[in-house]
């Protein structure tokens, strides 16, 4: 390689490492606002204060939900395991969601601690599958995320 | 018909317009250069005679 | 001289590519249009519903392969424009300039269908989340590119400050991948892994994969109909034209 097309290379290369560190450095100061949404430990950690707007994400736990009977009011628990948030949601859901549900809430905690939602949508997972192929896992008792536990489990 | 229909043909409507502009749109471009370069030539050839 | 460099050029020569590409076009088409009627109809015939989503899934047959290809064609521009950069081989550069539009094509693509398919599943058009924004910034790159390159009248040097955007660029392909991973994201993650391991049985998966490989070729077709009007523009008034004018080859 002749010495100019060195020189042309090496401004190349120095030009990718040049942003590439300024995009780690960028990034790394800016982690908690790249942040979609935050979990229940979260908010039990941090201890959001009343009235801030955030974005909840988590799992609709079991059993959870309750419907109003005379209008779309909706109570549900938000978990991720270790920690529960109650959230309230007045709106038209989307139509993944469900017990079980991946979900991210948008709205605020009031003040005795309950989520209330302005907006909820459904994150649906990586998974894809025919219906039958869900069904039959459901009847041998096991659910999709076991099956992905047991996938990311072999060696 | 399935609720989902209508999100389906626009995404794959929306999809199949831009691949196609963006497929035709040089060809075009390309036979017109070609047929002006022709012209040209012809010309010049002409009153080369 | 190496066979490698040798071979760059005498495919950069300009009447050897114009002729070549010439010869490859039809064929890469047709390939493309067997590929994506096949693939189409496994998609929308053959390919089982989705357990969760129902059919608004099938939207991925064109999602998935768009988001790759403008990642692809971003990386292939990035690395044209770096070798147009280093060793000054105009057809490395005038490939660089013509995937711009390409890949901008793909990358809006795969924004407009994520956002349809966004509604029914996740319940809103768009969200702001690592993953949608470092794609909608891949867009904005490419635009960038082609609007730099269009900003200088000549074309030598236009295609080098197209070439170093594209460079910098760069940077965000790694964040467009990884964001999924790195941050709590509306977007779910990665689930087809190469390797194995992909989170779809094969009667989807299939036809996913013969789409992605079908834009493959739309890309190599476009890429090359494009390169050759921009290398007839550019020697309009060079030998080699003026000689394929004559034996009626042009």
């Amino acid at each position: 390689m002749t010495p100019t097309r060195k020189k042309r290379m090496t401004v190349v290369l120095l030009i990718l490492l040049g942003v590439g560190i300024a995009a780690a450095i960028a990034m790394t100061a800016l982690q908690e606002n790249l942040l979609y949404f935050v979990s229940p430990s979260d908010v039990a950690a941090d201890k959001m204060p009343a009235g801030r707007q955030f974005r909840l994400g988590g799992l609709v736990k079991d059993g959870s939900v309750v419907r109003a009977n005379e209008s779309l009011e909706i109570h549900f628990v938000v978990t991720d395991g270790p920690e529960d948030v109650a959230v309230v949601f007045n709106d038209i859901l989307p139509d993944l969601f469900r017990e079980g549900q991946g979900i991210i809430a948008i709205g605020a905690l009031d003040t005795a601690g309950v989520f209330q939602a302005d907006e909820v949508l459904a994150k649906h997972d990586e998974e894809y599958m025919p219906p039958e192929v869900a069904d039959a896992l459901e009847k041998t008792g096991h659910t999709v995320a076991d099956q992905n536990a047991a996938a990311e489990n072999k060696p | 018909m399935n609720p989902h229909t209508p999100y389906i043909l626009v995404a794959y409507g929306t999809s199949i317009f831009i691949m196609l502009l963006i497929a035709v749109l040089p060809i075009l471009r390309g036979r017109k250069l070609r047929q002006e370069l022709r012209n040209r030539a012809s010309v010049e050839n002409q009153r080369h005679q | 001289m190496n066979p490698v460099m040798k071979f760059i050029h005498k495919t950069g020569s300009p009447a050897y590519f114009y002729w070549l590409s010439g010869r490859m076009i039809p064929w890469l088409w047709a390939i493309f249009a067997v590929l994506t009627i096949w693939g189409m109809y496994q998609a929308f015939f053959v390919a089982p519903t989705d357990y969760q989503q129902g059919e608004s899934y099938r939207i991925i047959y064109i999602h998935v392969p768009a988001a790759w290809m403008s990642m692809m064609i971003y990386i292939l521009m990035a690395i044209f424009g770096a070798i147009g950069l280093i060793w000054r081989i105009r057809i490395a550069e005038i490939f660089a300039v013509s995937s711009a539009p390409i890949g901008a094509a793909f990358a809006l693509i795969a924004l407009i269908t994520g956002s349809i398919w966004g509604k029914p599943t996740w319940g809103t058009y768009w969200v702001w989340d690592a993953r949608l924004t470092s794609q909608l910034v891949l867009f904005f790159l490419y635009l960038g590119v082609m609007g730099l390159h269009s900003a200088i009248d000549e074309p030598r040097k236009a295609a080098r400050a197209a070439a170093l955007l594209a460079l910098v660029g760069v940077v965000n392909l790694p964040i467009i991948h990884f964001s999924v991973d790195w941050w709590n994201t509306l977007h779910q993650g990665t689930t087809v892994k190469i390797g194995g391991g992909s989170k779809m049985p094969n009667s989807m998966l299939i036809p996913l994969l013969v789409m992605a490989i079908a834009t493959k070729f739309y890309y190599g077709a476009a890429l090359l109909t494009r390169a050759r009007n921009r290398l007839l523009d550019q020697d309009r008034r060079r030998g080699w034209v003026a000689k394929k004018i004559k034996e009626d080859q042009l």
